[in-house]
């Protein structure tokens, strides 16, 4: 991430925004939201943008299938958290929270659980040399569905928590 | 590092909390660790909330599960016979009999709004009474408009009539206002009036009649009690479940008593009733709640005359349910849409007459071993029901259950005998005896309207065009000659209703 970034602060960017409040005038805080607002769309880009290249693969190249299918959830959970908490992290830990849901996001527990599970599945084709398709817990379409529906659940989310049109 | 016990445990966990028992499963091993997989044939939201459940329960507070559990998408060959389809089969048979402990948590989950928007009556600030036959969802209404009184921090009191079920005698005000109290005396200040008024109402429920005189002249103490909630801008939500069981003749005067004490108060009385065996006013005394002007009626019947509206509502009852037990929809057990439409027309759009019947289809199938509900289980599981229908009979009608009774028996002969037809017309007049027991036996589920208003040629006259329930001649009792009108349970066509033949008396 280049200098200057609004997530370069290491700062809860609401927190930062209320702060700032007496400080600055609406149209500071007016540009703060939207570049918040933008950081959540780019976020949310880069997710659609790994799902995009994991369907265009061919079906024999499931280990990138769903490591794709992965990183394009990782990125869209990731846009969502941020948009709603204002938290953004580059930690790994961060990984451990891609089924974090903030409350209200339709389907919170089932999607708790299978990104949780395509994370593992993830971590299989990434590193395990010996594993082979069979051992995956959902099938290639599965997880390619999964987060094909989690695009969009999200999209509808953010436009009815904030405003937010991605 | 997790074993195989520990998976098995936290799958008998699940099917505790879900109420699935004997679910497919697999423990699958892999290089990470193993992982519990679970099949359902369709696992939704509530499904995967349980299982959350039981993994935080494997852990203390506010440590991650180390176990990996998952549920997959995947229906058993026979749905039937598979842990949901018996789940299916359990939770239609509880949801026969509605009281308000119902479902409970799950009550919104379950529920299916009615095709009409009846909830959005049945929640607002007036009274209203809810009609329909026996199993049309009356109590199920009330008791939707009971839960969102509760999430909307309105007080509640909830009143199973049945108690009183036969009561000649108006002193069922009394016992009313005794249960009245007892449950707002925890809400409100004045607990010694409340006491007293308590005392006094239990002396004079002791005396064989009631003094009325006396019973009014408490009436505006209860009324002072109970203006607290108005005082204080809360809400008390009354409801009366089966009102029309107590005595005809003493209903208006009860709901006299009840009325003049909650009027004004931020008080709302909320009925439901059959139609027929209620009266909630009476003209010539001016006693009672006056039909739109003291009280609204809902009304909640699919008859035959919209098979679609039935079918729909029907349908969509069952879909939640199916879902509610993590099946697809309702249409994935049957061989076909011609055994829904089945279900609806032998049912003649009553919802709970229809869940009835399919559980029994469903335990037919299962046992003969078959994969998939079909319309002969429907027909047979509906000529089983007919005796349970000739015991509501004697319970909600016991004043004239011998007379309706003749008068049913009269009318099969007519039309299942003499004319072969399931089916007849009747002219429509309010003041004839016979036509008010008619529609007592329509009430009760015994005939069934599939044509409010149709003519035959006579100038003036307009006859109502019934059938005869179908568990009285189908299924176990198939009645072979008789020819069924509508077989196809289509759209029923004018052409078709000026060829029945006329009942009269």
């Amino acid at each position: 991430m280049r200098t200057p970034h609004i997530l370069l602060l290491k700062q809860n960017v609401y927190q930062l925004r209320d702060q700032l409040a007496n400080v600055v005038g609406p149209t500071a805080i007016t540009a703060l939201e939207t570049e918040i607002n933008t950081n959540v769309s780019q976020m949310f880009a880069l997710g659609e943008e790994h799902f995009n290249f994991a369907m265009g693969l061919p079906r024999a190249k499931w280990r990138q299938i769903v490591s794709r299918s992965y990183y394009s959830a990782y990125n869209i959970s990731k846009a969502v958290r941020f948009a709603i908490s204002g938290d953004y992290s580059t930690q790994v830990t961060d990984h451990s929270k891609s089924g974090k849901l903030p409350n209200g996001f339709p389907n919170l527990n089932m999607y708790k659980n299978q990104l949780q599970v395509l994370r593992n599945d993830r971590n299989l084709c990434d590193y395990d040399h010996s594993a082979d398709e069979t051992e995956l817990v959902f099938t290639v379409q599965e997880y390619l569905t999964l987060a094909d529906s989690f695009i969009n659940d999200s999209r509808a989310f953010l436009f009815t928590a904030k405003g937010i049109t991605v | 590092m997790e074993t195989n016990q520990d998976l098995i445990a936290l799958k008998c966990a699940f099917e505790e909390r879900s109420s699935l028992s004997g679910i497919n499963y697999e423990i699958k091993e892999r290089s990470d660790g193993k992982i519990l997989i679970m099949y359902l044939a369709n696992p939704t939201e509530r499904f995967y909330r349980i299982l959350e459940d039981c993994l935080k329960a494997t852990v203390g507070e506010g440590e991650v599960p180390s176990l990996m559990a998952t549920l997959k998408k995947s229906a058993a060959p026979n749905l039937l016979k598979s842990a949901e389809g018996r789940l299916l089969q359990r939770t239609l048979v509880e949801s026969l009999n509605i009281n308000r402990h119902s479902f409970k948590d799950d009550f919104f989950a379950r529920y299916t709004k009615s095709v009409s928007g009846a909830e959005e009556q049945i929640v607002a600030r007036a009274n209203n009474i809810v009609f329909g036959r026996r199993g049309a969802g009356k109590s199920s209404l009330l008791l939707y408009g009971s839960h969102m009184s509760k999430r909307n921090m309105q007080a509640t009191i909830w009143v199973d009539m049945q108690v009183y079920s036969g009561r000649q005698d108006s002193s069922v005000a009394i016992d009313l206002f005794l249960h009245i109290l007892k449950e707002v005396a925890p809400k409100l200040s004045a607990s010694a009036a409340i006491g007293e008024l308590k005392s006094t109402l239990e002396e004079m429920r002791l005396v064989e009649v009631m003094d009325e005189v006396k019973l009014r002249k408490l009436l505006p103490r209860i009324r002072e009690v109970l203006s607290e909630f108005g005082n204080l801008n809360q809400t008390l939500m009354i409801y009366l479940d089966d009102y029309h069981v107590i005595g005809k003749a003493i209903q208006h005067r009860v709901l006299d008593f009840l009325y003049s004490v909650t009027r004004g108060n931020n008080i709302y009385i909320k009925i439901s009733a059959i139609e027929s065996l209620t009266q909630t006013y009476d003209s010539a005394t001016k006693a009672g709640m006056q039909i739109q002007h003291d009280i609204t009626v809902i009304n909640l019947d699919y008859n035959l005359t919209m098979p679609e509206k039935a079918t729909e509502h029907i349908t969509s009852i069952l879909d939640a349910h199916a879902s509610y037990c993590g099946l697809p929809a309702i249409r994935s057990l049957c061989t076909s849409t011609d055994a829904l439409a089945r279900l609806v027309w032998v049912s003649a759009g009553v919802p709970r007459d229809a869940l009835s019947i399919f559980s029994q289809a469903m335990t037919r199938t299962a046992l003969s071993n078959g994969r998939k509900v079909s319309v002969s289980s429907v027909n047979i599981a509906s000529s089983e029901t007919v005796n349970v229908k000739m015991k509501e009979l004697d319970a909600d009608a016991s004043e004239d259950a011998v007379a309706l009774k003749d008068l049913f028996q009269g009318l099969q002969d007519f039309a299942l005998k003499q004319n072969r037809k399931n089916a007849f017309l009747v002219e429509i007049n309010n003041n004839d005896t016979i036509y008010q027991k008619i529609i007592k036996l329509i009430d009760l589920r015994l005939l069934h309207v599939i044509s409010e208003g149709t003519s035959t040629g006579d100038v003036g006259k307009k006859y109502l065009a019934l059938i005869i329930d179908y568990g009285f001649y189908t299924g176990i009792r198939a009645a072979r000659s008789v020819d069924l009108f509508n077989k196809q349970t289509k759209k029923v066509l004018y052409r078709d209703l000026r060829t029945l033949p006329v009942y009269a008396k």
